[in-house]
């Protein structure tokens, strides 16, 4: 399905990043739909923007969301989440750790009342399945887009993130990494579902990711640390976003009392 | 299905099977086989009616089938192979089915790999033939006509071509674009590299005509290679795209030698002499990639190519010859922009000279001539099979 298009741009639906002063910044939000890449260097915060808006979206809009982390193990993120004061009571939290559960967890999200948040943990299914012989014709990236597919098709899928594209490619061992990301981001595409992949970039933020995905990418939200004297401060900044006019500057990038805040957009905080 | 008739190059019937045909088609006794996209090896009589369908199934669980390219992992891309009454055809999941010639299932066999090189009969001493494949993690599998495993031999590269078995020798062509020979006994030979996967047949036929064999490769880097069954390159004929299907070669201007015809992804079909130089070409709206089909009518050679334009080409197996200059009453008249003084070479050049085309709906994969007639097969892309008459 190509992307529908519009006859007034009121008309464009956005996803909010539920960052309080970044979605300001982008028009209320990302364009549903739209692939953008979270990229930051190690310990940014990256997983945290992008469960955040999985988390919100469940509450508000009781949005269906599923969170593919490669190597994160799942009650890894669900204590780090718990910790940042996030009540899982409030969705239908389903952990995929083992395929042979998918159909059930279907019929769960199928029965639920609420927003739904699916974390599958790739690691944990790596750990069940050791028997399976991987080539050409098998492999872990048809593993994600035939989890992906099925939620959608016999259920319901509205966001995703993946953690990370980075660790994907480790997996699959992609030959031709821009032909193979282009086939995965129309895949996306095609389903119409907002997804948010992870890129991890060098702590000198010399580049976004290694195969090209920032130019196949429909917006880039980089996040990184920077140095003021003794202290260190997480800024963010809209690299690109396709269908929508933003404000480019860099925001320093808060998380207080379970909420983010982007904040002194263009100006230095410390000053 | 639908029959009317006209000149030229004739639609006889055709029939839409419903899914993409993923692999070249072969010929039964009623018939042609082929693979398809969903998985089905069918087989096609020549009145136009599917005679059977076998549906290949492989055993799979539920989690191994997540692991799965859902679109494209049940294809057949493997050419079946037709041989004493019957059927030989391998998956992309690694297994070789053996069919009767009513498409029941005589035995399947398991490799663990991709197969998408035609199969090959191999001579074994003082026994039966064995069947060999090829397979995507570098194996050639050897079975007996009953599908029990005999040995595989380990290449150690991902094998995209037929196996070709020619005077005791074996050759496969892998998808890093070597070329590797080695003996029944699997004992390496040689390699040969070329710059570009190698997923047409190899084919090997008496080139010169002085009884030596020769090896014809196509390669995705543009060249077909002639080499010796020792790996010594004869020569090498450049197009300007990928070559995906095998040459066919044919007496056509002489009796010495066999001349080559050719498709390539430059969209053109080559005729190329023994020596490997270009005797003509002719330039189609986009790529060929069915081997053109040649037929002798009435005395004279036709060559009829299908391209992914969606048409079908007839042409002249002679080719035309376009003088570059103009003979005039009192002489010879150099033509406009033309200045060489005189004529003694170069006068012109040979042509292709095209007959007829017809038009079809899809990209044309496969051309096969059905033997003792002038009619000819065509297989789609998009999975509609014709029958053409050359009238």
């Amino acid at each position: 399905m190509a992307e529908p298009i519009v006859k007034k741009k009121d008309e464009i639906i956005r996803i909010k990043t539920h960052i309080s002063g970044f979605d300001e910044a982008l028009q209320g939000g990302i364009p549903r739909g739209h692939i953008t890449l979270i990229a930051g260097s190690a310990g940014t915060m990256k997983s945290s923007v992008s469960f955040n808006i999985l988390y919100n979206e469940a509450i508000e809009n009781k949005r269906t969301g599923l969170y593919l982390s490669m190597e994160q193990s799942y009650s890894s993120i669900i204590n780090h989440m718990i910790n940042m004061d996030y009540d899982f009571t409030k969705v239908n939290l389903i952990v995929l750790r083992d395929l042979s559960t998918l159909a059930k967890d279907i019929r769960n999200i199928n029965a639920s009342t609420t927003g739904n948040i699916i974390i599958a943990d790739v690691g944990c299914i790596r750990k069940e399945i050791k028997d399976v012989k991987l080539d050409e014709n098998r492999s872990w990236l048809n593993v994600m887009k035939n989890i992906v597919k099925k939620i959608k098709l016999e259920s319901k899928l509205d966001l995703f993130v993946l953690d990370s594209l980075s660790a994907l490619h480790v997996l699959s061992k992609f030959n031709n990494p821009r032909i193979e990301l282009f086939y995965v981001f129309e895949f996306l595409r095609d389903l119409n579902i907002t997804s948010y992949m992870i890129t991890e970039t060098p702590l000198d933020g010399s580049k976004i990711g290694d195969f090209n995905e920032d130019f196949l990418s429909d917006g880039i939200i980089y996040i990184h640390l920077a140095s003021y004297r003794r202290k260190q401060i997480r800024e963010i900044q809209v690299k690109k976003m396709r269908t929508t006019s933003c404000n480019h500057d860099t925001f320093s990038l808060d998380f207080r009392n379970g909420k983010f805040y982007a904040e002194y957009g263009g100006q230095n905080p410390l000053m | 299905m639908f029959s009317h008739k006209k000149k030229g190059l004739a639609k006889e019937w055709s029939l839409d099977v419903q899914t993409d045909i993923t692999s070249q088609c072969s010929f039964v006794e009623k018939g042609i086989v082929f693979g398809t996209q969903s998985g089905k090896i069918v087989c096609v009589n020549f009145q136009g009616q599917i005679q059977w369908s076998f549906e290949t199934n492989p055993h799979l669980g539920k989690e191994e089938s997540l692991f799965l390219d859902q679109e494209n992992s049940s294809s057949i891309v493997c050419t079946p192979l037709v041989h004493a009454d019957f059927i030989y055809v391998g998956t992309e999941l690694g297994e070789i089915y053996c069919l009767s010639a009513d498409g029941s299932q005589i035995w399947k066999q398991k490799v663990e790999s991709a197969i998408r090189g035609t199969p090959s009969i191999i001579p074994q001493e003082g026994g039966e033939p064995a069947i060999a494949v090829g397979t995507i993690d570098g194996v050639v599998h050897f079975l007996d006509l009953k599908g029990k495993k005999m040995k595989a031999i380990k290449i150690h590269t991902p094998i995209t071509s037929n196996i070709l078995y020619v005077d005791g020798k074996i050759f496969v062509g892998c998808e890093d674009g070597k070329v590797i020979a080695f003996n029944t006994k699997g004992l390496h030979l040689w390699t040969y590299q070329t710059k570009g996967q190698i997923t047409a047949d190899l084919t090997s036929c008496e080139l010169f005509g002085d009884g030596e064999k020769i090896l014809l490769i196509a390669s995705h880097d543009n060249y077909l290679y002639a080499l010796t069954l020792d790996g010594e390159l004869k020569w090498k004929f450049e197009t300007k795209g990928s070559l995906i299907s095998a040459p066919i070669t044919a007496h056509l201007s002489s009796d010495q030698g066999k001349d080559i015809l050719l498709g390539s992804c430059d969209n053109n079909v080559y005729c190329i002499s023994p020596q490997g130089e270009k005797i003509w070409s002719y330039e189609t709206d986009f790529w060929v990639t069915a081997p053109p089909v040649l037929i002798d009518k009435d005395g004279f050679f036709r060559i009829v190519a299908g391209s992914y334009d969606q048409k079908m080409y007839v042409l002249d197996g002679q080719g035309d010859f376009n003088l570059s200059f103009m003979p005039g009453l009192s002489g010879i008249i150099n033509q406009t922009g033309y200045s060489s003084l005189m004529t003694s070479r170069d006068v012109g050049e040979d042509t292709a000279k095209k007959l007829a085309e017809e038009e079809t709906q899809g990209h044309i994969t496969s051309c096969r001539k059905i033997p003792d007639s002038e009619k000819i097969l065509v297989t789609t892309k998009q999975g509609i099979v014709y029958e053409f008459e050359l009238r």
